[in-house]
């Protein structure tokens, strides 16, 4: 089957599986990027004694309370060729593009999906015991081993939680995506998109199938997020 | 000459101050205690040691190494100190079991070197049965062992203490003390031990310091500072019960007379300068009591003529509070008290050593 064939919803019997794979590739690649970004960054939130610390915390937090149009539309200035971050990217890509692409979609992701992994992140992080960094400060660990061999494994639950709840979330991201994204099959048509899409062209039965499929998703994955949150209660 | 020197002011966050300043001997190796009682600053001496908390002014030096300076800007992390610390929370890391708890601090070193290494102290702090065990299955005296073997493995230079055995029953305290003791005498490891116990403090120390109102009232060997407390606040805290304002009259073949309350009591010219008014301490454990006036001639200098108030009993031991005119407190035994018939209101002569009355500047 052509490729335009398989993407094209009206053409096909089942849910549109393209869509869903792309959605579990941005939800991959952002949580991994945010793992990257947001764990240090959660110890930092945790154990900084800044003064810019409070005003740092609420731009992670933004994206819980901003609508999802607002920072998709200043991503989308942002990420236009006349933006300088869509400028400076067009030119270490040699001419790429971060609207309408996919790599788009994963910066815009990554910022959206922020504050569901650095809070509990932080939070677990917080929680660890002084006492504990200290003994490893005494005996001879430097700040970063002490966040790689006591941090880190301590915060798991609190990491496992923030790696589902990001992932989660990702997956669920409509706003953004379509802000910044719009909606080219196979490349930023994601399943929460192509639902969209069956409701705009009244193919409700094909919506009730993506809608249940993502509504079931979106319920395991939390629940895994909370029996990791228990674990760390527990311990 | 190998020494510790401290001189440094802390600022605590929520307001007011402490002061430290003293030296310590490294050489031959020792066991200085900070005696005091809780919330007087002894952690935060400590903690400023293993360079956790930073004094507002001041310096640290360990034999010709600058740990802080605060006037050059100087700091030498905890990282860097390579020192020993073990606190009453014992920190033990609950993701390893015993054995890499042990062998936390030997991480650089090839994986044989620190297992052999982690193993050695773990077996002369009795852990090698314990070696695979999790900190959560442990008893607290299993996990103050397991903090201290963590702490020897690194090989320090200095060993810091902080009320290692609080919280644990009579037995794990005697137990810990002994290993403590052991360990410290066996790898000649120059140690400073906190402690509001005053049997921990004469057990283990060779020198006291003792803390109190926000400084370091007073340092010495260990049997001088208990039998002479620089003053009023040193004597209370080391509890040297009876405390009473006196008058000094002459110095006279040796006896310094000093009136108190009641009548003139004798004390041995220490050949200090006193001025007119003094504090004349004694320690509860130097009071003598007994029923008859004369029982032939007596070396005691001091025998005074008093009440009983009342009696308190402590474990094997009864605290007698007497009225000489000024309230003074004795401890006898159990059997002394039942011997003599104590009761209140029954009158009694006390019996005081001039050696054993000290007198302080007022």
């Amino acid at each position: 089957m052509a490729y335009d064939q398989l993407a094209d919803p009206l053409l096909r019997p089942g849910m549109d599986w393209i869509a869903f794979a792309l959605s579990l590739r941005l939800a991959a690649v952002t949580t991994l990027t945010l793992c990257l970004i947001g764990i240090p960054l959660a110890g930092w939130v945790a154990y900084s004694k800044s003064r810019l610390r409070p005003a740092l915390e609420a731009v992670i937090a933004l994206p819980l309370v901003l609508p999802p149009t607002v920072l998709g539309f200043f991503l989308l200035v942002g990420f236009g060729r006349a933006g300088w971050l869509g400028h400076w990217y067009g030119r270490l890509t040699g001419g790429g593009s971060l609207v309408f692409s996919f790599e788009g979609l994963w910066v815009a992701s990554v910022l959206y999906s922020l504050p569901f992994l650095v809070q509990p992140v932080a939070a677990s992080m917080a929680g660890i015991p002084k006492s504990l960094r200290e003994a490893a400060w005494v005996l001879g660990a430097g700040r970063a081993e002490t966040f790689v061999r006591i941090v880190l494994p301590l915060a798991w639950p609190g990491i496992a939680s923030g790696i589902v709840l990001s992932f989660a979330h990702t997956l669920g991201e409509f706003g953004v995506v379509l802000m910044v994204g719009g909606d080219v099959p196979g490349v930023t048509r994601t399943l929460s998109i192509s639902l969209y899409d069956a409701v705009e062209s009244l193919d409700y039965g094909l919506a009730t199938k993506t809608a249940v499929f993502l509504f079931i998703l979106s319920f395991l994955l939390l629940s895994a997020a909370y029996w990791f949150q228990k674990r760390l209660l527990v311990r | 000459m190998g020494r510790l020197t401290v001189d440094f002011r802390f600022c605590y966050p929520g307001g007011g101050e402490l002061s430290a300043s003293f030296l310590f001997a490294l050489e031959p190796p020792g066991v200085l205690v900070f005696f005091g009682p809780s919330g007087a600053g002894k952690t935060t001496i400590l903690r400023s040691l293993a360079g956790l908390e930073r004094p507002a002014v001041g310096r640290i030096q360990f034999r010709d190494e600058v740990w802080m300076d605060v006037e050059r800007n100087l700091w030498l992390p905890p990282q860097r100190r390579k020192i020993g610390y073990v606190d009453q929370r014992d920190a033990l890391f609950p993701h390893l079991n015993v054995e890499e708890n042990v062998a936390f601090g030997l991480h650089g070193l090839p994986r044989k070197e620190r297992r052999r290494q982690a193993e050695k102290s773990m077996e002369s702090c009795g852990l090698l049965p314990l070696a695979g065990r999790s900190p959560a299955t442990l008893s607290g005296g299993e996990r103050r062992r397991v903090a201290l073997a963590r702490a020897l493995a690194c090989h320090p230079r200095l060993l810091l203490l902080d009320e290692p055995f609080a919280g644990l029953d009579p037995r794990g305290r005697g137990d810990l003390l002994q290993l403590v003791r052991k360990i410290v005498h066996e790898r000649s490891l120059p140690t400073i031990f906190v402690t509001h116990e005053e049997r921990e403090a004469v057990l283990l120390g060779r020198e006291l310091a003792v803390v109190g109102s926000g400084r370091v009232l007073q340092i010495g060997p260990t049997a001088e500072v208990l039998a002479r407390p620089v003053n009023h606040e040193a004597g209370k805290i080391l509890g040297v019960e009876t405390v009473v304002s006196g008058r000094f009259l002459s110095v006279q073949d040796g006896l310094v007379a000093v009136e108190v309350p009641g009548g003139t009591l004798f004390a041995m010219d220490r050949g200090e300068a006193l001025p007119g008014l003094v504090y004349v301490m004694v320690r509860a454990e130097d009071v003598i009591l007994s029923i008859a006036e004369e029982a032939g001639p007596v070396s005691v200098r001091n025998r005074l003529r008093g009440l009983v108030v009342e009696q308190e009993a402590e474990g094997h031991a009864v605290r007698v509070l007497l009225d000489c005119g000024f309230p003074l407190v004795a401890r006898i035994t159990r059997g002394a008290s039942q011997e003599l018939g104590l009761v209140a209101g029954k009158p009694i002569f006390c019996w005081i050593k001039a050696h054993a009355i000290h007198l302080v500047p007022r």
